[in-house]
């Protein structure tokens, strides 16, 4: 039994509806759950998260923390007094060419994150905390574009994983592997979501409750899921996956939450 | 005195520079161990936890070494990139990002640099240091060239309109500051506070020069001289011991230095009155051979010469 459960990541980990961290929190009722998911973030702010809720909270080996890993080619930068973090920088649109030709590396990117997971499994394991590490695709692989990942090729990033290896073993099989066998937009069927500024909606590529749960159920059978989590989440599923629903989730909770008798709080911005 | 199988210096130009710094009087009182100088000139403190992580990663720090961590002004950022200002890929570390015009330009920091996002990132990434050295056990300590919490000051610090464009948010600073209280109080007072601010209080200021290589732009270096490194180590990090000649060693490298990185008076064209800048230099050969020399520590002494079992420092990249 956990007092606390703490989960990093980035949107798949706090979304409108139900996530694996959700799930997982329900599954252990600890007393207190602690959600720092934050859209569009990379793994070096998952760090700096990490790092700063350990200043807060003090992780104790009474505490649960599951830290969900993102894709590696991504920037955040604290601007105008909040986090922003705009998802894969080669794709997002926000940054400029000039920026990414000038600034930016798959290298740099890569050793930023494994040295990130690194610096985390190193306090977690430090402090005798219960540890668990996910990802939303192998770290060693690349969003490219909306297709296929690509593994990460250059000479000094297969030399990092390889001097990383034991670091990247901890990492369960990534969500992408288990949840998305046919890539992110082959695997039906998507939740289609009103977009602002769009006129069509979008099939939105996160994970339904459901594949957040089969999800948990495959990499994490250390936590034992109820058949009453399950119904939940399948009600939760069906509600967004309704045939011809829109669904207009831009802000949480957008389904009925899962049972949780201990205090729930999300965190978006720095703890000052 | 202890014994270390290896030591590992990690920091800036206060660690690994064209003279002896901290690091290398360090390894010349040890000279049994094996001696890693990962310091890189401007590099910040992102770039310097990289490297950290990266070693132990490859190394496996362990009871046996000592580990220094030199941490650098918290203004800086490091990025690994592979275009026309580093063809083979390397990290960029030209120092503080609001003056560095090498890698950054005005409009990046207009739009992408924040004073407290840079605290925010330092602090937890000093933290992280910390955890891992806490965890793996070797001898440990943190030193500084300049206190984390930015401040109006000289040095790598900018101008105070450069800054004030910035508008930080100092309360958002400050409570930072609180909250990783535990983690700065890690980190000793910093060359600038020990050393160097006493000594630019007190005018004429009496330094080596530095030229910039293309044009040959004298300025006063305000880099520690190998005896104001050695002052630094035995006033701040009493815990390591050092090879008893080290303070005569040190004079007599700093006179070294004082010699071979003063540009004589008649080779300098005075171009304006200015408080740092001295002038140009007329000799351009001159200038050329400034960034030929590497002193070493203890290589100035003819009779130390064959002794010394230094071996090359290693670096990651």
């Amino acid at each position: 039994m956990y007092k606390r459960f703490f989960a990093f990541g980035c949107s798949v980990t706090d979304f409108p509806w139900t996530t694996w961290a959700d799930i997982v929190a329900a599954a252990v009722q600890c007393k207190e759950y602690y959600n720092f998911g934050f859209g569009g973030c990379s793994n070096s702010l998952i760090l700096s998260r990490v790092m700063e809720a350990d200043q807060l909270y003090n992780f104790t080996s009474e505490d649960l923390v599951i830290v969900q890993w993102t894709s590696v080619n991504r920037e955040s930068r604290y601007l105008n007094d909040k986090w922003y973090g705009v998802g894969n920088i080669y794709i997002s649109g926000k940054y400029s060419d000039e920026f990414i030709e000038k600034y930016t590396s798959t290298t740099d990117f890569f050793l930023k994150s494994v040295v990130a997971i690194k610096a985390v499994q190193g306090l977690l394991n430090g402090k005798n905390v219960a540890n668990y590490h996910i990802s939303t695709v192998p770290i060693t692989e690349q969003e490219s574009g909306f297709s296929d990942l690509v593994k990460l090729t250059d000479p000094k990033t297969v030399l990092l994983a390889q001097t990383f290896k034991s670091i990247l073993e901890k990492i369960r099989p990534s969500m992408y592997e288990v949840i998305y066998p046919n890539g992110w937009h082959n695997t039906k069927p998507r939740p289609l979501c009103k977009i602002i500024g769009k006129k069509e909606p979008l099939a939105d590529t996160h994970p339904t409750p459901m594949e957040s749960y089969n999800y948990i159920e495959h990499v994490l059978p250390e936590l034992k899921l109820t058949s009453e989590i399950k119904s939940v989440v399948q009600a939760q599923t069906d509600f967004i996956l309704a045939p011809g629903k829109i669904n207009t989730p831009y802000q949480a909770p957008y389904t009925e939450l899962l049972p949780m008798d201990g205090k729930v709080v999300r965190i978006r911005e720095p703890i000052t | 005195m202890k014994k270390y199988d290896r030591i590992f210096a990690f920091g800036c130009s206060f660690t690994n520079y064209h003279w002896a710094t901290w690091a290398d009087i360090i390894a010349y009182s040890y000279p049994e161990a094996r001696y890693y100088n990962m310091g890189l000139s401007g590099a910040g403190n992102e770039l310097i936890y990289n490297r950290v992580m990266e070693a132990d990663a490859r190394y496996n720090f362990t009871k046996n070494d000592l580990v220094i961590v030199q941490w650098s002004g918290v203004m800086r950022e490091s990025r690994w990139v592979n275009n026309e200002t580093k063809p083979n890929g390397g990290w960029t570390h030209g120092g503080n990002v609001m003056l560095d015009r090498v890698y950054f330009d005005d409009k990046f920091v207009e739009k992408y640099v924040t004073m407290e996002g840079f605290h925010l990132r330092d602090l937890a990434l000093v933290k992280a240091v910390n955890v891992l050295l806490d965890l793996k056990q070797p001898e440990h300590y943190n030193i500084a060239m300049v206190g984390i919490k930015y401040e109006q000051n000289f040095g790598d610090y900018a101008s105070p309109e450069l800054v004030k464009q910035l508008k930080p948010n100092y309360n958002m600073i400050d409570i930072l500051m609180q909250k990783y209280q535990k983690t700065v109080k890690e980190i000793r007072p910093s060359f600038y506070d020990h050393i160097l601010e006493p000594k630019r209080a007190i005018e004429p200021w009496h330094r080596p020069h530095v030229c910039t290589q293309r044009e040959g732009i004298v300025n006063y270096d305000w880099h520690p001289t190998p005896y104001e490194h050695f002052t630094y180590l035995r006033d701040i990090l009493p815990e390591v011991a050092l090879a008893p000649d080290c303070d005569e060693v040190a004079q007599a490298e700093d006179k070294y230095v004082y010699d071979r990185f003063t540009v004589p008076a008649d080779k300098i064209v005075k171009l304006r009155p200015g408080r740092f800048n001295l002038g140009k230099c007329t000799d351009m050969n001159f200038v050329k051979e400034y960034y030929n020399v590497q002193v070493k520590f203890g290589s100035f002494n003819p009779s130390k010469l064959g002794l010394l079992t230094f071996n090359r420092p290693e670096v990651i990249y």
